[in-house]
């Protein structure tokens, strides 16, 4: 309705009021409407001359068509290569019907009735052929719109198997690269044409891919002659910065790109943040365990992530003791270790809220299960928390096996009512901590006494035993619980299709994967493997693959600044140096350009990789699309009039390779050597970070600008380059990830 | 004259903090009504968010002996020892040292505390709760629930506006022609500054206070201005995806409001209030900027968001609350100290009686302290009010029984049942705001349940400019 009002108030400011309003105007992309306010009929002087020849249309025309405004209207049309190889035209306007008959070049073509805006034609033109003459009759009333002049632009590789096959390295990467992309393409062809076959099998390659340890190595110690870990100064104190540039190098350079991928969606699920776990030594374990889970079973990670020593400290299962209920006395005068009544409830509520299962009871669509009434239903409720933070007390910091010299006590000590924030345990200050360890129960400080509430009825019987330790078998008992809950499968499901694929799956979408992570055809819940498969291959997921008009509604997601900064840098081809991140000749310059790396710029984004503001992550999977009270759109929580400044001046900064040097520099040449020929650049932007799915309107636009900077010698030819990439990089076309 | 009208007024702010709090108050109520120009009709409310859920127990705490006695058994090693408290001219409670400027302020009648107050969707007593027999907010004691709902004043979390945003509905006409959106945000853009017809803009901060973010090029002027307009171009093309336009949207009015503000922030006479190097400071400094160019803009009526987090204090929370760490602060002293300096700024710009700040947070903690020195979630909670048009001095509300279990605990470890619902406290200051009475519903749909709508934190004049 706005962008209705906004029509007729351009139309009026021009005193052209007749036809203001009328469906046609109101679906005029504006490079258009800027044309239909102009009275003389000339071309606005940004549109180039290969712009949509319904600039051409007169102004008797314009008002001729006012007049019979009850006729269709092209608003929009362009070639479109099907997929057996022929030139298809799309059209695009109003008032079309199953009577609308495409004509081209004056004859009648073969029509599809797409919708009441859109229609299909069949065209036994040349593949080469360069422009086109349009209208549409209705063979009923013999109405006709207007011609339409179609140019084409060139599409280099743009074939429809590319667009598949960029697609689905762009959900399942850190953005896909155009030798991936025509790699995938190569393969699909030696299997006659099959994409889906190639795409099962690149998941397949990418589960065959081992996680290398040595990808997320410990960091080194700058003096190993002191006791104590000292991290090098170039990783900045605590060693995180480091972290940050070996997530960065492996997103960019990694052979695992699912494997990563998927790590990180969990690591969005499974949030530890090093606003307190400010060390490299406990958060390195951390992410290594993500990345060894992402293949694996979610049982298998919610126990690891449950155990991890960062977890323990980060959200308080590591010391929490059981509760004390025997002596109110004991907190006074002074309080005494028997004092405090309650377990700490902070790990139990986090994991069952935001790790396993949320707060309401769900379909297995991923709706929710609602009451009588229409209220959705609660999960659990207080007590259940508190019984959860029983069933998990009893645990702390591991100790090391063969400690060294002087270094850790030989076993775990407990602490009650003190504060271990920086991790340590009793230790001598400063010394390695085994942070790669589970942590360990000591049993005396878990609660043995029941019952103990879990979910559903369930309990932790009192008088219960156990063969080994009951801390353990408590532990297993509560995760067993969480993991044979209904919520599960949905509650993850949709989380991770949001973070690979769309913020708005269908029900059906979410139904189809969760019944994989319910049973993965053998009878295994959890199998990882089976539920990325199911997620990346999903119809949903693939539809629109091969469209190019974006002609696929609001699917996809806004890319958050972590995957926005790597589709950028590795479309461009940025080369980030190889070998040991930690190595001194890698990030020499570290301390003097933190502020120019990709992790740096991301931060100044809203997403400091490693550093969430807390537990809840950046962003909620239940954020609301901003102006929407159906979809959401998780990442515009971190969408502001301010961060999306930091986007455009990220690229900006990118585009004018001054980022720190050592490890984000791209070429920029080969787009200078096509910015003679802007087509060619905007064929190539298109091709390289768009997937070939530019829209027609926006190729024009990009085009209008490159054609408005002078040709004056190569200075000029790499400010047009520079433009050109600005120009696609921080559209919101590009930063929704479709 | 030598000696300004502004130096004056710091002067004696500076000396404030020495005086005695009984000759205080009379002293600062005259030089307001001096510095108060009575033409201006601006007004400002400024929120501060303090996210994780602050331990109101911490700040505000009973001091007669028998209060006293049982809040140290009940607390344990949480309980402040009195050397910790200073005591306030309201008899029987005293706030924590950590926050003396927010004390003296207190004691000036310049800040008014709310006790016990939290989301409810009804009256709830402790037999209806635990008998479920009124409607209860929706996930208790979750951070991301109660966070929206704190927000959104919706007892559920599916509130689609925020509470700010709607007001800022109501309340739009009187900025017509204002070149920002009543809501200013420096600290993200929370459902709070959402409204239905309404959208924030946010401006980021340092310790040079808002720093407007614009969009950097270097191409030449001529070519710079292709880009930029290729830029707004595509800004405006209609996709027909929500989710492109969503973004379309919020870029371009980044452009659009980061132009204006940058301009008009440009010689911007430095504040002489010295604000405290810390997040929050930064902050509320560039509040106080963008409140010194307001007639630059235009605005009539502005809502600020602020933030400051890590008040989930399940751990070491002493540690968190009260310990200088590094050389900072505590975060009780982080939000006294930003909170006190905006005050100095305000009074510097004649503005105490215009600007009105409020704290908010998700819940209180329990009582009783759990086995690692921290606290857990609860339900109701304090806050506080500041400014020259409080009442201060006060608590509004009702301060709960603090026995464990008693008739305020909606468990056994003392989780207070709300007294004063935020619906009532929001909507108090919504109608200093200038809502008037008969729209506070359709900001607050809940207010209807409560018998008193709005509290006396503004006396009763407040209510006669109401319709003004």
């Amino acid at each position: 309705m706005r962008a209705r009002q906004y029509v007729c108030l351009a139309v009026l400011a021009i005193g052209m009021t007749a036809g203001c309003g009328t469906p046609a105007e109101v679906s005029t992309p504006s490079s258009s409407r800027a044309e239909v306010s102009r009275p003389n009929g000339q071309m606005a002087t940004m549109i180039s001359t290969t712009e949509l020849a319904h600039s051409e249309i007169s102004q008797n025309e314009t008002q001729n068509q006012v007049v019979t405004s009850s006729r269709p209207v092209i608003t929009q049309a362009f070639f479109e290569e099907q997929p057996d190889g022929s030139l298809g035209i799309r059209i695009l306007g109003a008032g079309f019907s199953e009577s609308s008959q495409v004509r081209v070049n004056g004859a009648a073509a073969p029509t599809t009735f797409v919708s009441d805006d859109q229609l299909l034609a069949q065209t036994s033109l040349a593949p080469t052929v360069s422009s086109a003459q349009v209208q549409v009759m209705d063979v009923q009333t013999l109405s006709l719109t207007d011609v339409f002049n179609i140019v084409r632009m060139r599409r280099l590789g743009r074939t429809p198997g590319f667009m598949r096959m960029a697609r689905f390295l762009d959900q399942a990467t850190f953005g896909y690269t155009m030798s991936e992309a025509n790699s995938l393409v190569s393969q699909a062809e030696q299997l006659g044409g099959n994409y889906d076959q190639a795409m099962s099998n690149w998941i397949d390659q990418q589960f065959a891919i081992p996680f290398v340890p040595a990808n997320w190595p410990d960091v080194p110690d700058a003096d190993p002659n002191t006791p104590g870990l000292q991290f090098p100064a170039y990783c900045q104190d605590n060693g995180i910065s480091c972290l940050q540039l070996a997530f960065y190098q492996n997103a960019m350079r990694g052979n695992d790109q699912l494997r990563q991928r998927v790590a990180f969606a969990l690591g969005n699920i499974w949030v530890i943040s090093s606003v307190t776990i400010n060390r490299w030594d406990a958060y390195a374990p951390y992410i290594r365990m993500l990345n060894n889970n992402a293949f694996g079973n979610y049982r298998q990670l919610m126990n690891d992530a449950t155990l991890s020593p960062a977890m323990g400290w980060f959200l308080d299962m590591v010391n929490n003791d059981r509760p004390r209920n025997s002596d109110r006395t004991a907190c006074t005068p002074t309080p005494s270790v028997d004092c405090f009544q309650i377990p700490n409830e902070n790990y139990a509520r986090e994991l069952l809220q935001l790790f396993t299962l949320g707060t309401y009871r769900l379909n297995l669509d991923g709706t929710f299960q609602l009451d009588a009434n229409g209220v959705p239903i609660p999960t659990y409720d207080e007590p259940t928390i508190k019984g959860f933070a029983r069933a998990l007390s009893g645990w702390t910091y591991p100790v090391s096996p063969s400690p060294a010299n002087g270094c850790q006590p030989a076993t775990p000590l407990f602490f009650r009512g003190g504060f271990f924030g920086d991790g340590l345990n009793g230790g001598t200050s400063g010394c390695p901590q085994p942070f790669g360890l589970n942590m360990q129960a000591i049993e005396t400080f878990h609660d043995s006494s029941g019952p103990i509430p879990l979910l559903d009825g369930a309990t932790l019987a009192a008088g219960r035993s156990a063969a080994g330790s009951l801390a353990v078998a408590d532990m297993n008992a509560a995760l067993d619980n969480i993991f044979n809950h209904q919520n599960l499968a949905p509650f993850v499901s949709k989380q991770l299709i949001q973070h690979l694929v769309t913020s708005n799956p269908s029900p059906a979408y979410v139904q189809r994967v969760a019944t994989v992570f319910n049973n993965n055809g053998n009878n295994v819940k959890g199998d990882m493997r089976a539920v990325v498969r199911a997620i990346l291959l999903d119809p949903e997921a693939r539809a629109g693959d091969a469209d190019y008009n974006y002609q696929i509604g609001d699917t996809g997601h806004l890319r958050p600044p972590v995957l926005f900064v790597t589709a950028v840098a590795r479309a461009l081809g940025m080369a980030p140096a190889a070998g040991n991140p930690m190595s001194p000749n890698v990030v020499s310059d570290l301390n003097n350009q933190y502020s120019l790396t990709l992790a740096r710029q991301a931060l100044l984004m809203g997403q400091n990789v490693f550093g969430a503001p807390s537990v809840f992550n950046y962003y909620s999977p239940d954020n609301l699309l901003p102006g929407s009270t159906t979809l959401v759109g998780p990442e515009y929580q971190i969408l502001t009039t301010v961060t999306s400044l930091q986007r455009a001046n990220f690229v900006d900064t990118l585009s004018r390779n001054a980022l720190a040097n050592n490890f984000n520099s791209f070429d920029l040449s080969p787009f200078t050597s096509l910015a003679a020929n802007p087509e060619q650049l905007v064929d190539r932007l298109n091709q390289q970070l768009m997937r070939g799915q530019m829209t027609v309107q926006m190729q024009q636009r990009v085009l209008a600008a490159i054609n408005a900077i002078p040709n004056t010698g190569t200075a000029s030819l790499q400010s047009r380059a520079r433009v050109a990439i600005y120009l696609v990089a921080t559209s919101s076309q590009f930063a929704v990830r479709q | 004259m030598r000696f300004s009208r502004r130096d004056f007024l710091q002067l004696t702010v500076k000396s404030l903090a020495f005086a005695g709090a009984g000759s205080a108050f009379g002293r600062l109520g005259a030089i307001d009504a001096f510095a108060q120009s009575p033409g201006d009709d601006y007004k400002a409310l400024v929120c501060i968010f303090m996210f994780g859920g602050v331990d109101g127990h911490h700040m505000l705490i009973p001091v007669d002996t028998q209060r006293f006695t049982q809040y140290q058994a009940n607390r344990g090693v949480l309980a402040l020892p009195p050397t910790e408290i200073v005591p306030l001219s309201l008899a029987d409670y005293g706030m924590n040292t950590r926050m003396s400027e927010l004390a003296t302020l207190f004691n000036a009648g310049r800040v008014a505390a709310v006790a016990n107050v939290g989301m409810l969707a009804r009256p709830t007593t402790k037999a209806q709760y635990q008998g479920r027999t009124v409607p209860i907010p929706s996930n208790l004691f979750s951070h991301s629930d109660q966070q929206a709902q704190w927000q959104t004043s919706v007892p559920n979390s599916f509130g689609a506006t925020g509470w700010a945003g709607r007001t800022a509905d109501v309340m739009q006409s009187l900025n017509a022609g204002s070149q920002l959106p009543i809501v200013v945000s420096v600290a993200g853009s929370p459902i709070f500054c959402s409204g239905a017809q309404t959208t924030p803009v946010t401006v980021g901060s340092s310790a040079t206070g808002a720093t407007p973010t614009t969009a950097n090029c270097t191409e030449g002027t001529a070519n710079c201005d292709v880009r930029s307009a290729a830029v707004q171009e595509m800004l405006t093309f209609d996709s027909g995806i929500s989710l492109i336009q969503a973004a379309s949207g919020i870029t371009t009015r980044a452009l659009q409001y980061s132009q204006v503000l940058s301009s008009a922030l440009q010689n911007l006479p430095p504040l002489a209030t010295t604000f405290p190097s810390t997040f929050l400071g930064n902050q509320m400094k560039a509040i106080a900027q963008i409140i010194q160019v307001r007639n630059t803009m235009g605005a009539r009526r502005q809502i600020f968001f602020a933030q400051l987090g890590g008040f989930d204090t399940h751990s070491g929370e002493i540690q968190v609350l009260d310990t200088v760490t590094n050389g900072v602060p505590g975060l009780l002293a982080q939000i006294s100290q930003a909170m006190s300096a905006f005050y100095n700024a305000m009074l510097e710009l004649n503005l105490t009686n215009n600007v009105t700040t409020f704290t908010q947070s998700e819940f209180g903690r329990t009582l009783q302290a759990n086995a690692a020195s921290g606290s857990d979630h609860a339900w109701g909670g304090h806050q506080f009010v500041m400014g020259g048009a409080v009442q201060g001095g006060q608590i509004y509300g009702t301060y709960p029984n603090i026995t464990l279990g008693g008739p305020d605990d909606s468990g056994t470890n003392g989780r207070w049942i709300p007294t004063t619902s935020l619906d009532q406290y929001a909507a108090t200051l919504a109608s200093w705001f200038g809502v008037p009475n008969d729209q506070l519903g359709q900001i607050f749909p809940n207010l209807q349940f409560f018998p008193n709508q709005t509290l006396p934190i503004f006396g009763s004049v407040v209510s006669g400019r109401r319709t003004s």
